[in-house]
C-alpha cells in the first residue's frame, strides 16, 4: 500500500539529455559542444567557460536536437544552473600563481565564469533566454535544491519553460597546485526543459515523510535520463519538504 | 494553494560596513556617512583598486561563547550572526523548533572564497574534495536546528533579490511557516580583489581619499568600490505576523527578474529587458509608476552601468522618472557584491522606518547620461515613503527589481 503523500508542485519535463564526459575531452568539445541550434555558437561563448558549463551546455544542445526544437525560441524561458564545487581547478591553478604575483597574474574571468551564477548566465546569452536566470545549489545538496527551486519557479507559470542544468564531477578532479588534475575526473550533466503541461516525464514535489534520505546526484539522475523507460522512476529527498520524484509516463 | 497572500519582513540581522543593526545602519545612510576605507587585510602594494567597504569583527551572537565563535569559518560566522539576529528580532529564536523555518541564501562564490582562506591559513581543502562536505546554508540550518528545506541560490550581484522572491513564494505556497532569506558576501580578499581589478571594474583613483571612491551617477565615477556584509530577513505571512502581534517591516509586494541574453559581464545598451524587470515587479505588486515613492538603484558607480540604468528607470517609469526620488546607496556602503540586494531592501525599510530618503552621496557632478531622474544628490530628504522598488543587476545579464511596501 502507497504511503500518503501531498503534491506540493507538479510539472512535465519536455525534453532531457545527459552526458558523461572524461575532463580531458572537455578542451575538444568547448567551440562547439553539441549539435548546432540555429546556428554555430560564438568561438567566444564557452573560452573561458568552466568545464561544467561545457558539459551542461553539451546537454541542452542534445536536449534541443532529440526533441527537434531547433527552430524553437526560448527568449522568454527562464534557466536555472546547478553546479556542484564549481571552479576547483580553475581556482587552484589561480591560487597558485597568486603566491608568485597576487595581482596581474590572477584570471578576470574567475567572477564571471566560476561562480554559481556562471552556467545559467552562460545559457542565457547562447540561446538568447531574457527570462529570469540564476544558479541554485553549488554544493553535495544541489540537485535536489535546483529541481525543487525549479518547481517553485515554473509553478507560478509567469515562463512558459524553464531549463533546468545540472552538472558535477564524479570523481571530483584532486588539482596539482597548478590546477592539473592528477586524477581522471569525469563530469555529469543533465538538462531538462520543464513546462507546466506538455508530454514528456512527470517530475512532482511531494510532502512525504520518507525512508529516502539521498539528495540525489547529477551522476545517477544523468543515467536515468538515458534510458527513462528502463527504470521508470527517479526519486531524491529535499530536506525539510519531502520527495523529488520523476517518473515516465506514456507519451 | 495559497499564492497570493501577502508576504512580510518580520525580522532583519545584519553586518555591513555601515553598521551591525538596522537602527545603526540606517542612522549612517541618512547621515550620507561612508562605510569605505583603505584595505588593511592584506598586502594591496600590488592592487590597482586599494579601497573597500570592510566588516572588520562580526559580532557573537547570544548564547555563544566567543571562544566557539571564533571556531566557525568566517561565512558561517555571519550568517549565524545575521540569522540568529533576525529570528530574535521577529521573536521566533526561542520558538524556532516549533514551526517550519526553511532558509534561502543568496551566496554566488562561496566555495571560491573558503577555498582561497582555507590556503592563505595553510588548508589544502581545494587539493582534497573529501573535506567539502556542506553549504553555508546547510550548515546553518544545522546549527540553528532548523527544520524546513535550505536552498542556496545566485545570480551574482542580484542574489538577494533572488532569494527574496523564492521565500516569499515557499511561504505563500505554505512550504514553510517562516524563512529566513537573504544574502552574504565576503568577496575581499587577494584573489577576489585581483579578479574585479583585472576585469578593470573598480575604482583605481581615489585610493588616497577613499570615502569619495564610490560616486553613482557622477560624471567622474570610474568603477565600483568592493563590499561586503550580509543581510537576512525573516519573512512570514502577513496574517502569522498579525496573529502574535509582530511587527512588520515591510511587504514583499512584487517581484519582476529578466536577462540581457548579451553577454556575462557588460550590461546590454537596450534598456528594455532592465525595464521589463522593473515593470514586472510593479504589476506583481499591483502598483504603478505614480504610486513609487522611491527607487533604490543598482546603480554601483561604473560608467557604462549607471547610465544604463538610468536610461531603464526612465523607460519604465515614463514621465514620473523625473518625479521620483532616485538614490544609490552603494555611494557609501560600497558594493557588497551577492550581498547588495539584500543590503538595499535594508535601505528601503530605513527610509520607511525614518520616512526619509537616503541619498547619493559624492554625486558632485551628475554625468548628462543620467539625467532625467529625480536624485536625491549628497543629502537625504525627508518625505513620505510608502512604496520603493529595489533594482539589482548582476553578471550573466541577471537584472532582478522588488516592490516593497510599507506596512502601515
Amino acid at each position: 500500500m502507497e504511503e500518503q503523500r501531498e503534491i506540493l508542485a507538479a510539472a512535465v519535463v519536455s525534453a532531457w539529455a545527459s552526458v558523461c564526459l572524461p575532463q580531458a575531452e572537455i578542451e575538444r568539445l568547448r567551440p562547439q559542444p553539441g549539435p548546432t541550434y540555429r546556428k554555430p555558437l560564438s568561438p567566444k561563448t564557452l573560452r573561458f567557460a568552466d568545464d561544467q558549463t561545457v558539459a551542461g551546455m553539451s546537454a541542452l544542445l542534445h536536449a534541443i536536437h532529440n526533441r527537434g526544437w531547433h527552430d524553437r525560441s526560448f527568449a522568454d524561458w527562464g534557466v536555472i544552473g546547478v553546479p556542484r564545487f564549481l571552479g576547483r581547478t580553475v581556482t587552484a591553478s589561480n591560487i597558485h600563481r597568486s603566491q608568485a604575483d597576487p595581482a596581474f597574474s590572477i584570471s578576470p574571468h574567475i567572477i564571471p565564469n566560476q561562480c554559481l551564477h556562471s552556467i545559467s548566465g552562460a545559457v542565457s546569452v547562447a540561446l538568447g533566454i531574457h527570462g529570469p536566470n540564476f544558479g541554485v545549489g553549488g554544493g553535495p545538496q544541489a540537485v535536489s535544491e535546483g529541481l525543487v527551486t525549479g518547481l517553485s519557479v515554473v509553478a507560478e507559470l509567469r515562463i512558459p519553460g524553464l531549463w533546468i542544468i545540472c552538472t558535477e564531477f564524479d570523481p571530483e578532479p584532486v588539482p596539482e597546485p597548478g590546477g592539473q588534475p592528477r586524477n581522471a575526473p569525469i563530469v555529469h550533466a543533465a538538462a531538462m526543459a520543464i513546462e507546466g503541461s506538455a508530454s514528456g516525464i512527470s517530475l512532482h514535489l511531494y510532502r512525504q515523510s520518507s525512508s529516502i534520505s539521498h539528495a540525489g546526484s547529477v551522476k545517477n539522475l544523468a543515467a536515468f535520463l538515458l534510458h527513462p523507460k528502463t527504470e521508470p522512476r527517479w526519486q531524491c529527498a529535499m530536506d525539510g519538504i519531502g520527495v523529488v520524484e520523476l517518473i515516465t509516463t506514456a507519451q | 494553494m495559497q499564492t497570493g497572500r501577502p508576504v512580510w519582513i518580520t525580522g532583519i540581522g545584519t553586518a555591513n560596513p555601515l553598521g551591525v543593526s538596522l537602527a545603526e545602519t540606517a542612522r549612517n545612510l541618512l547621515a550620507g556617512r561612508p562605510g569605505v576605507r583603505v584595505i588593511d587585510r592584506f598586502d594591496t602594494r600590488k592592487h590597482n583598486s586599494k579601497v573597500a567597504g570592510l566588516v572588520d569583527a562580526i559580532p557573537v551572537p547570544s548564547g555563544w561563547s566567543a571562544t566557539d565563535f571564533a571556531e566557525l569559518e568566517r561565512m558561517d560566522q555571519l550568517a549565524t550572526w545575521c540569522g540568529s539576529e533576525a529570528l530574535r528580532d521577529s521573536g521566533w529564536w526561542d520558538k524556532r523548533s516549533a514551526i517550519r523555518i526553511g532558509i534561502v541564501l543568496g551566496n554566488g562564490g562561496e566555495w571560491l572564497r573558503l577555498w582561497e582562506a582555507d590556503s592563505i591559513t595553510g588548508g589544502n581543502r581545494i587539493f582534497d574534495p573529501c573535506q567539502d562536505t556542506a553549504t553555508t546554508v546547510q550548515n546553518l540550518k544545522k546549527r540553528f536546528g532548523l527544520s524546513g528545506p535550505a536552498v542556496t541560490v545566485a545570480a551574482a550581484c542580484a542574489s538577494g533579490n533572488y532569494a527574496l522572491a523564492e521565500a516569499r513564494k515557499w511561504i505563500q505556497r505554505g512550504w514553510v511557516d517562516v524563512c529566513l532569506a537573504g544574502a552574504v558576501d565576503l568577496t575581499i580578499s587577494p584573489l577576489g580583489l585581483a579578479s574585479f581589478d583585472n576585469l578593470r571594474a573598480l575604482s583605481t583613483k581615489r585610493n588616497d581619499t577613499p570615502q569619495r571612491a564610490s560616486r553613482p551617477f557622477d560624471k567622474d565615477r570610474d568603477g565600483f568600490v568592493m563590499s561586503e556584509g550580509g543581510v537576512l530577513f525573516v519573512l512570514e505571512s502577513e496574517r502569522s505576523a498579525r496573529r502574535r502581534g509582530a511587527k512588520g517591516y515591510a511587504e514583499i509586494a512584487g517581484f519582476g527578474a529578466s536577462s540581457d541574453a548579451f553577454h556575462l559581464v557588460i550590461p546590454s545598451s537596450d534598456p528594455q529587458p532592465m525595464a521589463a524587470a522593473m515593470r514586472q515587479a510593479m504589476a506583481d505588486a499591483g502598483t504603478s509608476a505614480d504610486q513609487i515613492d522611491y527607487v533604490n538603484a543598482h546603480a554601483t558607480s561604473t560608467p557604462v552601468g549607471d547610465a544604463g540604468e538610468s536610461r531603464a528607470i526612465k523607460l519604465a517609469l515614463g514621465e514620473f522618472a523625473a518625479r521620483v526620488p532616485v538614490s544609490s546607496t552603494k555611494g557609501m556602503t560600497g558594493h557588497l557584491i551577492c550581498a547588495a540586494a539584500a543590503m538595499e531592501t535594508m535601505a528601503c525599510i530605513a527610509a520607511f522606518e525614518n520616512q526619509a530618503i537616503p541619498p547619493t552621496i559624492n554625486l558632485d557632478e551628475l554625468d548628462p547620461e543620467c539625467e532625467g531622474l529625480c536624485h536625491v544628490r549628497n543629502n537625504a530628504i525627508q518625505r513620505p515613503v510608502a512604496v520603493a522598488l529595489n533594482n539589482s543587476f548582476g553578471f550573466g545579464g541577471s537584472n532582478t527589481c522588488m516592490v516593497l511596501r510599507r506596512i502601515q
